[in-house]
């Protein structure tokens, strides 16, 4: 049987080991390479071009490190010291990704034909020419050997530990139904120094709910309706009969030029930076936002006592900086190993850090479970419609940022435990500067694909997003979508063309496939 | 009838997926015109864009032998033919045993194999894990046959297809989902969606996991089943493996890396249900997790990104269904491929071509026709032990009359 709470065995800021973000001294790989000026930390798949982190946060996967010991990690979950890494520099690779640059994604499949007797020569070598890292060469430890699946049934199985999952989590326990709530951070990672995440908590659990800490939902499945998490110890399958989705909002990455150079970050991983003091002092931060994120990125700031150099977004803004600019597309962003700074109507913004305030509610298991994703708003945003109704969205991954969640999220959980529809949240923003798809902006930093190559592969008649996924790539990588499948939809409706995400499948993160040892029935 | 808009045709193509595109070009190939596809969904959206491109040639009987290396060939000059990349890649094959019994079945196998002109390497004991350091650290191995097979990517191959459909003026119509199998004195006369029809005398069943139900629909029952099969894949890698591999019995379960650097694995649950079923499980992960690892323990630090599933549109003797059916003239059947659809596909494509066209069934095709289960269509499909349907010993799974 399962201990609910058993958290994390390696203790944060172990270096090699998770990073705590609390209080916590020692920060993570990525958030010390920004605190030292070298953003910098990956090289991407296809055309090798310089890659930090995004999201400060495990998910859009694009600070892949091999460190020292031979293990490849997310520099962005990993205590340790950028400066042991190996430099990034300019290499044979770099050489060839300028080349892949000017090709399209497959651009092989057309060429590389001749001569008849090179064919195999070329594929074995285009084998080698990728990003991707070494496979660490690393047996299974006692640890994997000793790993077991934990099963667990209950009535409601709330994801998601935050203030709304909490809520609703309190909300539906103490009714006489078994509850269940798994929050990915384990006890340690997670910031005790808010007094409203603790009293939520121990609402909850005095409800009878059982908090397992430190799990993530990677998967939901049917026949029964089962979620997998993976925690240290290893998989725990949890049936249910009812689920609530609290797993929040990801930073929105936008689609300009220049998007994918290092130094740009999300606004929630600003806040993380921030709370890591990693944002260094003299550092000039550029802020592009709407105008609630805007507000928040200010308030986070004020309270580190950190300065914004311009403030900039498509709509109107809140007062936070000496050079402000509303209602403002951004046009591109330029540097070479890291931002240096943006086009904004013709006018250049020098930056060493640039914060995007946009989000996308998350949607990996409302999709997982049978809802349909489409598109609302711009910049472009992937929405479940309809679904299994015994799945209930709360809080942010609702779509709902009301500045009391708690509240919000306890009426949505009534009106769905009545059998009535819960309050519809406020469609996305829709912000005109948002809407132009610029041809060279990257839409799939995982693949390297651009906005370019989905427009050409829907004019060479793959005309379904299925299609163009396969064709393309965009999509097919680490991060499954999170940072693509908006503008991905965005292009699609552009043509004229069905608007839906590509099946959504499991697993919401890439996860070592030796953390499902131990199944005992097959 | 509320078809509104009639087309003619001479031949319709229910299926988009490997065999339909295939079968649309060398028809097309062969001079004939007024071709259309018609698929369901996308091109490919069944078990063609789900599956991993193997072309394998280790077959465990002559015949089966014979026809796999001539399919190999075919896939070999697949690029000249279509006048694009395949991505047919040879880096080899490998059958992993870890059971001293199957050893002396493999000693047989490689005696036939040699009696053909076909050769296979063989090793036994430590000399596996030489040859295929990727299983080092895991299970010793009894043996191993090795083959220089191949791999394509499938959609690489779909879209190849695809294009030279384009050049060659055959119609894909996706999104239409037939109805109706339309009948004119006891013959084939066309087949209708909810709002369009097409007259045609040639109706051919591409439909592959589906094939039984579009058969059934046109009132020609087959015992082909569908069969779910699962895959995982993960986040890539620099190569540090070639040759495919795939562990025989008892445990079936295979893997190998993509030219990408993928890596694609998966575990065979012997119990797996028939039916349709294109839903992945975490019963897979576990089953992938715990036999795969046993065998090659390095495979544990790849990260899962994402996990599928297929079908398999199996038959009795695990043989293709291939040409008419006595029933209903002009309901042509190219289906049952057992899951070795990719491999056997555009040679089978070739050969049932042929056939339509010059009205002879092609000798290459004895024991594949769609008629020796007239009258048995309710013959059973076990499906628990894949192999067995091969082996000698198996009577009960083997068609006496193939």
């Amino acid at each position: 049987m399962s201990e609910p709470n058993n958290s994390a065995a390696a203790g944060p800021n172990e270096p090699g080991g998770p990073v705590g973000e609390a209080g916590s001294v020692r920060t993570s790989i990525a958030a010390q390479a920004v605190s030292a000026g070298r953003p910098m930390l990956a090289r991407s798949f296809r055309m090798h071009r310089p890659r930090g982190a995004f999201c400060h946060d495990g998910w859009c996967q694009q600070c892949k490190v091999t460190l020292p010991d031979g293990r490849v990690v997310l520099a962005c979950q990993t205590a340790g010291d950028p400066s042991s890494l190996p430099a990034a520099g300019w290499t044979w690779k770099r050489v060839l990704g300028l080349i892949a640059q000017r090709t399209p994604p497959w651009f092989y499949e057309g060429r590389f034909l001749r001569p008849k007797f090179m064919r195999q020569h070329y594929l074995n070598w285009l084998r080698g020419v990728s990003g991707a890292h070494a496979l660490p060469q690393r047996s299974l430890s006692r640890e994997d050997a000793g790993r077991r699946w934990r099963k667990v049934a209950v009535d409601t199985l709330v994801v998601g530990g935050g203030l709304a999952g909490l809520a609703a989590a309190g909300k539906l326990s103490g009714k006489g139904k078994r509850v269940a709530l798994v929050e990915r951070l384990a006890a340690t990672e997670q910031d005790s120094s808010d007094d409203r995440m603790r009293l939520a908590r121990e609402a909850a659990r005095a409800g009878g709910c059982d908090i397992y800490d430190g799990a993530l939902c990677v998967g939901l499945y049917q026949d029964p309706k089962r979620a997998l998490c993976v925690a240290d110890a290893g998989a725990l399958s949890i049936e249910y009969a009812e689920l609530v989705v609290a797993t929040g909002a990801y930073d929105k990455w936008l689609t300009f030029p220049g998007n994918d150079l290092p130094g740009i970050v999300g606004a929630r991983a600003f806040a993380r930076l921030l709370r890591q003091r990693a944002v260094p002092a003299n550092a000039r931060i550029g802020v592009y936002a709407d105008e609630r994120s805007a507000a928040a990125i200010i308030d986070e700031a004020r309270r580190a006592n950190c300065a914004i150099a311009w403030l900039a977004g498509p709509d109107r803004l809140p007062a936070g900086a000496m050079i402000q600019v509303p209602d403002v597309r951004l046009e591109s962003a330029y540097g070479m190993r890291k931002i240096r700074g943006v086009r904004l109507a013709g006018r250049r913004l020098p930056c060493d850090m640039l914060v995007l305030g946009f989000s996308q509610p998350t949607y990996e298991l409302q999709a997982q479970a049978g809802a349909r994703m489409t598109l609302a708003g711009s910049p472009p945003i992937a929405v479940p419609v309809g679904g299994d109704p015994a799945v209930l969205a709360v809080g942010e991954a609702a779509g709902d940022f009301s500045a009391d969640i708690m509240e919000s999220t306890r009426q949505r959980v009534d009106a769905w435990l009545n059998a009535r529809e819960p309050e519809p949240v406020p469609s996305p923003a829709d912000h005109e500067k948002l809407k132009l798809m610029p041809d060279e902006a990257i839409v799939c930093p995982c693949e390297d694909v651009r906005v370019r190559d989905l427009r050409n592969a829907v004019e060479d008649g793959y005309r379904d997003i299925e299609l163009v996924k396969r064709h393309t790539g965009a999509g097919t990588g680490p991060c499954q979508g999170k940072l693509c499948h908006g503008a991905m939809l965005q292009c699609m409706a552009d043509a004229g063309l069905d608007v839906r995400i590509p099946t959504p499948r499991p697993l919401v993160r890439p996860t070592p496939l030796r953390m499902f040892l131990g199944a005992d029935d097959e | 009838m509320n078809s509104r808009i009639v087309h003619d045709a001479d031949h319709v193509i229910v299926g988009g997926g490997m065999f339909g595109v295939a079968i649309a070009f060398e028809l097309a190939r062969l001079g004939r015109k007024r071709i259309v596809i018609l698929e369901r969904k996308h091109l490919g959206s069944g078990a063609t864009s789900r599956n991993i491109g193997r072309v394998r040639t280790s077959q465990f009987s002559p015949e089966l032998a014979i026809f796999a290396k001539q399919a190999f060939a075919k896939h070999a000059s697949m690029a000249d033919e279509l006048g694009s990349n395949t991505l047919f890649w040879t880096p080899g094959y490998a059958l992993v045993f870890y059971d001293q019994d199957e050893m002396e079945h493999m000693d047989e196998v490689c005696a036939m194999l040699a009696g053909l002109g076909q050769h296979a390497e063989y090793l036994k004991n430590g000399k596996v894990v030489d040859r295929l350091p990727i299983l080092s650290g895991g299970e010793p191995p009894a043996g191993c046959l090795i083959r220089p097979d191949a791999c394509v990517h499938h959609d690489a191959l779909l879209y190849a297809y695809r294009r030279a459909l384009d050049r060659l003026g055959v119609e894909i119509r996706e999104h239409v989902e037939v109805v109706e199998v339309l009948k004119e004195d006891g013959k084939v006369a066309g087949v209708r969606s909810e709002t369009e029809q097409w007259r045609a005398p040639m109706v051919i069943n591409a439909c592959g996991g589906w094939s039984n139900q579009f058969s059934a629909m046109a009132g020609v029952p087959v015992p082909n089943v569908p069969l779910r099969r699962e895959v995982l894949v993960t986040d890539s890698w620099q190569p540090l493996m070639s040759t495919m591999i795939t562990f025989y019995r008892p445990i079936e379960g295979w893997f190998h890396q993509t030219l990408r650097g993928e890596l694609i694995i998966g575990a065979v649950h012997p119990d797996e249900p028939q039916g349709m079923n294109m839903a992945a499980s975490d019963r897979h992960l576990g089953r992938a997790a715990r036999h795969m690892l046993k065998k090659a323990p390095v495979l544990g630090q790849a990260r899962v990104v994402r996990q599928w599933a297929g079908v398999y549109d199996m038959t009795p003797d695990r043989k293709p269904m291939i040409g008419p059916v006595d029933a209903l003239p002009g309901f042509i059947q190219a289906n049952g491929d057992n899951g070795r659809g990719i491999a056997l596909i555009p040679y089978l494509a070739e050969l049932l071509a042929q056939w339509l066209v010059h009205q002879e069934q092609p000798k290459a095709l004895q024991g594949f026709e769609a008629r020796r289960y007239n009258g048995r269509e309710d013959t059973p499909v076990i499906t628990g032990d894949y192999y067995a349907a091969y082996r000698k010993t198996a009577e009960p799974e083997t068609d006496a009359s193939a």
